[in-house]
């Protein structure tokens, strides 16, 4: 994966568009910082941030939602209000790092609302609930704190329609509120939904940036497999 | 509705995390004590309380360490050697003339490294815990043998009398100070790791340790913390060890690491990592005293104690097993059921 170039806006939701291992997720981890980069840089509102790990990737407002909920988005045997503490825990905790019990219930509290997120209650494993509560959870934890960019990495994938809407619903709703959405998956249909500007990778490039007006499963397709055709 | 109130609470007291486990575990170290007691007794006077207490003391404070471990999803089988490694180390310096309590200092700085080395040889290196611990638990135990030339020490002698008495034949308002320090440090490590930011770092990291990480946990310092805490208790413990006997003897400690591992997982800290807390750990190491200090007092020798002790150990961790497995199985089978609990709730 090299030369990735790719800005977003605040208010926007910026699709990515690509085959099975086209380098989408790479993409977003590295933005993230979750496995390292020989280089590259990255400017949020005009400022260059340093992302080296996650912590600095949150620390400076830009989170993911990643591929595969229970191996890489929540803490399984751990409870609904635990996860969504976890990442929010200079928030709740004192700087000498002693948990304010009463500041944890108040945000998780308000986290479950917002989402509306359908649980026994927030002491429940969060592998009790249904694929689409936990990843509300997941996008909950993070709304938890100033977020100014989520990327959301195959968001909908296994879990029921009623639930996908809901995440499409979220989505809408922090464009509105003037976060930066970034918005990788496999399913045509949805992307061509919900994105206002689409980027088609291929081969861990970017092909082609399309604008949605612009945007049809089949111009996609043929710039998704643009590398192959080459070869042939 | 007081009444609902007053429930919920009960409720939530109870599905804390692995608090079910301990209840279920004191039950049974209760139904014990009473037998050991009809059997014996002397077994419940106050003299054998007291020596329990003190007995179960060393058990209990590498269990807290081997706890912390267990819950980042490790294990650490350097604890005995460490304990060993501990007791020569600081009764070779006080032999050699050192101040006992800078021998003190110096030997919780040397314990301290193994635990540092265990964390980034674990958590940088990506060693397996198994190997990696197995490779120091042979080198601590090789420094105790070191330090001495291969033979055990010589007694520590009278400018160590404040020292015995600290670590071991002291009271303090009735109680051995052996005790006070294990409630002491039971209470420092409790809290860090029920109430910090720490210890919930400490659960997310053995519950899944991608997801921590991409939560923003930093990994490596928290693995390393968890084998930090575990060499002072081991350190400790071979402190304690040294002021019982008055000397350094090179094998001390040995199978200790077994002992630490049985006290956490009777008290249902899981080898799987993410659950368990302290509580069940002194409950898990009472278990693991009262049977011992029982089966003393009904003349069973050493070999049947570890037998036993051994067979308890095995079939605890295979009930976490299969009750954790029965568990999965049963939230990806009634993903239904569940919904319907939550219609009764936002109905109420």
């Amino acid at each position: 994966m090299r030369d990735i170039n790719l800005s977003l806006y605040e208010g926007e939701i910026l699709g990515i568009a690509g085959l099975m291992g086209a380098g989408r997720t790479e993409t977003t981890r590295a933005i993230f910082g979750a496995d390292p980069k020989e280089s590259g840089q990255i400017f949020i509102e005009g400022e260059e941030v340093k992302i080296q790990r996650p912590l600095d990737a949150i620390k400076a407002g830009l989170v993911l939602v990643p591929e595969d909920r229970a191996k890489n988005g929540l803490c399984t045997a751990l409870s609904v209000r635990e996860n969504i503490a976890l990442p929010n825990l200079d928030i709740i905790a004192s700087q000498w790092g002693v948990v304010n019990p009463k500041k944890e219930k108040e945000i998780v509290e308000e986290s479950v609302q917002n989402f509306d997120i359908k649980m026994a209650g927030v002491e429940a494993r969060a592998d009790s609930l249904s694929g689409g509560n936990q990843q509300k959870v997941i996008v909950s934890k993070w709304l938890a704190r100033n977020s100014k960019v989520v990327m959301f990495d195959e968001p909908t994938r296994g879990i029921d329609v009623a639930s996908k809407v809901e995440i499409y619903e979220i989505m809408n709703d922090l464009k509105r509120q003037g976060i930066g959405v970034l918005f990788v998956s496999s399913e045509l249909p949805e992307i061509l939904g919900i994105s206002d500007r689409i980027l088609v990778m291929a081969d861990g490039k970017i092909t082609k940036e399309l604008d949605v007006k612009d945007a049809t499963q089949d111009v996609i397709l043929t710039y998704a497999t643009k590398f192959e055709r080459k070869i042939n | 509705m007081e009444n609902k109130k007053k429930q919920g609470k009960l409720k939530r007291i109870l599905a804390k995390r692995g608090m079910g486990q301990v209840i279920t575990v004191t039950i049974g170290l209760v139904a014990l004590v009473i037998v050991f007691a009809l059997l014996n007794p002397y077994f419940l006077t106050g003299r054998n309380i007291s020596n329990l207490l003190r007995q179960i003391a060393p058990t209990l404070l590498t269990g807290i360490g081997q706890s912390y471990v267990l819950i980042t999803g490790n294990i650490d089988l350097s604890i005995g050697s460490v304990v060993g490694m501990s007791c020569m180390t600081s009764a070779t310096l006080m032999t050699k003339g050192v101040n006992p309590w800078v021998a003190v200092l110096i030997t919780y700085l040397a314990c301290l490294l193994i635990g540092l080395l265990n964390g980034k040889l674990i958590s940088k290196a990506k060693l397996p815990a198994f190997i990696a611990t197995l490779g120091t638990m042979t080198i601590a135990r090789g420094i105790a043998q070191i330090v001495n030339n291969n033979y055990n020490t010589d007694s520590i002698g009278e400018a160590a009398e404040g020292f015995m008495n600290f670590f071991y034949y002291g009271k303090t308002l009735g109680l051995f100070n052996t005790i006070w320090i294990t409630i002491v440090i039971w209470l420092v490590f409790n809290f860090l790791l029920s109430r910090t930011r720490t210890g919930r770092h400490l659960y997310a990291v053995g519950s899944n340790m991608h997801a921590a990480h991409l939560s923003g946990v930093n990994i490596s310092s928290t693995v390393t913390k968890a084998y930090l805490v575990s060499a002072f208790c081991s350190a400790t413990v071979g402190l304690i060890t040294t002021a019982t006997s008055g000397m350094g003897t090179m094998d001390a400690g040995n199978g200790y690491e077994l002992y630490a591992v049985a006290a956490s997982v009777i008290g249902g800290v899981s080898t799987l990592g993410g659950q368990g807390i302290l509580l069940g750990t002194v409950i898990g190491a009472s278990v693991w005293g009262v049977l011992q200090n029982g089966l003393q007092f009904a003349g069973a020798p050493v070999a049947i104690r570890n037998i036993v002790i051994g067979v308890i150990v095995i079939i605890t961790v295979l009930l976490d097993l299969v009750v954790r497995q029965n568990k999965k199985v049963g939230t990806g089978k009634v993903g239904t059921g569940k919904t319907t609990s939550i219609g009764l709730k936002h109905k109420a």
